[in-house]
């Protein structure tokens, strides 16, 4: 009785389980938040730095 | 059936015109514009003076009097033992007992909520205030003198208050749990374990004197009053005023152990919410590793639960103190020390914020079983009927799925923009150039967004 598998069966089977990966997309703030703090910070220690 | 009014995620599908994680990247943006209007147009601390004035004499006078807090303390007293009756005579069904609503739903979520908006309201129907209180003035009459009580030692400040707040919620969650039900605490355990607590604080207020161990060691009234610092109505010198909103908070984390009790909301909350969800699998993962090391089940799950609770204290506490961390790199900062304690108030509308996301559902839904068959049939036994009100049901459309959402987005948006104006204010009084204030606070932004990202992602696999 088991359905024979389609291509498109096959080749959608693989993202199945994104969902389990959605936290990543609420990461990406917090990431993107830090990385413009780091940046901030050290171009503004360069600067302190030239004057 | 019986389990549905106390499954927090209770709602239909949602139907949002945008994926949930796109609302985690537009609070995202509100809290960086925030940040940014804050840095040029808030220079000057704001929030550290209160600028209490009174609501008139006889207003305070009214509600001060003794019969006024005579009859307050009577109603206390009174719900307490109705909610220790009903949970040791009632039902055993956790929904059709009076006990577990009120004492978890009514009071524990209810009161919060109102100490924001109203001040101390606990504090005037605080049954072991009460009671404390009475034994204090039998003891002069008889006596003829005030009670020695011992000196509160400093360093304990209100950390016994913090274990107690994660004591109430491992009780509701993890022991309540072990029937693997979303809250299977039995109303005989709930009734056992407040008639334990009052004998407790009962005991510590003979120790240590009633309002020095309601202003540290009490749990609810730590808890409660801990939200009350937000609103604009307090008390002063005996008298009911008014006052700057959010400024009464700047001082209330002076005590060791404030810190704690603030984290261990945010804490517990978040375990409440991400164990039936984000962290479901990791759950199950470590519960299945310790049956197979050969723990029985219900402690299997209680450990399990009680390491991810520990855990997510942890995880809290080790996000702000990076926050904390980080202003110190901003010269002239002063020592984490006076870091640490200093930022702890601006968490108090976070944990207000994720109360607020978690549970407003469930306390819409919860209060009206509360205020009708709960009520008329406090036992749950079907043989009373005390208003005709014991056969009313729970109407579950009054709320939709998507309004539940946008009030958790909303609560979670408002609460950190709250704490990052907060943050930033106090770092004015300890960084007087607003540009290096400005600059320490660059890392309470990255604290708040990933608050706020954390608590959306909770809710999106909560709800769906």
């Amino acid at each position: 009785m088991r359905a024979e598998a389609t291509p498109i069966l096959t080749t959608m089977l693989p993202l199945a389980h994104i969902g389990h990966y959605l936290w990543v997309l609420y990461l990406l703030p917090v990431v993107f938040v830090a990385i413009g703090i780091v940046k901030t910070t050290i171009s503004e220690q360069r600067r302190r730095k030239d004057d | 059936m019986s389990l549905l009014p106390f499954a927090h995620a209770l709602a239909a599908r949602q139907d949002l015109p945008i994926p949930a994680w796109l609302f985690a990247w537009g609070a995202s943006i509100v809290l960086i514009a925030s940040f940014v209007a804050l840095a040029a147009a808030w220079r000057k601390p704001r929030l550290e003076e209160a600028h209490w004035r009174s609501l008139g004499a006889g207003l305070s006078r009214a509600l001060f009097s003794s019969p006024v807090q005579a009859l307050c303390g009577l109603v206390g007293v009174f719900l307490l033992g109705v909610a220790i009756y009903a949970g040791l005579r009632g039902t055993e069904a956790p929904d059709r007992n009076f006990a577990l609503t009120f004492l978890f739903v009514t009071t524990w979520l209810g009161f919060p909520f109102f100490s924001a908006l109203l001040g101390d309201v606990f504090r005037p129907f605080n049954p072991w205030r009460a009671v404390g209180r009475v034994a204090g003035a039998g003891f002069r009459a008889i006596a003829g003198q005030r009670p020695a009580h011992l000196a509160y030692p400093e360093r304990l400040g209100r950390w016994p208050a913090a274990v107690g707040l994660l004591a109430v919620v491992w009780l509701e969650v993890v022991y309540g749990s072990s029937g693997g039900v979303a809250v299977g605490l039995d109303p005989h355990a709930a009734a056992t374990a407040a008639l334990v607590y009052s004998g407790y604080t009962l005991a510590m207020m003979a120790l240590f004197g009633t309002e020095e161990w309601c202003e540290r060691g009490e749990i609810f009234s730590v808890y409660f009053g801990m939200f009350s610092q937000l609103g604009c109505f307090g008390v002063e010198d005996g008298k009911l005023g008014r006052r700057r909103p959010l400024a009464a908070a700047s001082h209330w984390a002076t005590l060791p152990g404030s810190a704690a009790v603030v984290i261990a909301s945010i804490a517990t909350t978040s375990f409440d919410g991400a164990q039936e969800g984000a962290f479901k699998s990791a759950i199950e993962s470590t519960f299945d590793w310790l049956v197979d090391r050969g723990l029985g089940l219900t402690a299997a799950l209680r450990l399990t639960d009680t390491i991810f609770i520990l855990l997510c204290f942890a995880g809290v506490a080790l996000v702000y103190l990076l926050g904390v961390r980080g202003m110190r790199t901003i010269r002239g900062a002063p020592s984490l020390a006076m870091l640490r304690p200093g930022f702890a108030h601006t968490l108090i509308p976070i944990a207000l914020a994720y109360l607020v996301a978690h549970y407003f559902s469930l306390f819409v839904f919860q209060e009206q079983a509360q205020f009708a068959y709960l009520l008329s049939d406090p036992l749950g036994t079907g043989t009373t009927d005390l208003f005709g009100t014991a056969s009313a049901g729970v109407d579950y459309r009054v709320l939709s799925a998507n309004a539940i959402w946008y009030v958790q987005v909303g609560a979670l948006v408002v609460g950190h923009v709250l704490g990052l104006t907060m943050a930033h204010d106090r770092a004015l009084v300890y960084w007087p150039d607003y540009r290096d204030a400005t600059r320490s606070q660059y890392w309470m932004l990255a604290v708040m967004v990933a608050f706020t990202c954390f608590g959306l992602y909770l809710l999106s696999v909560a709800n769906g």
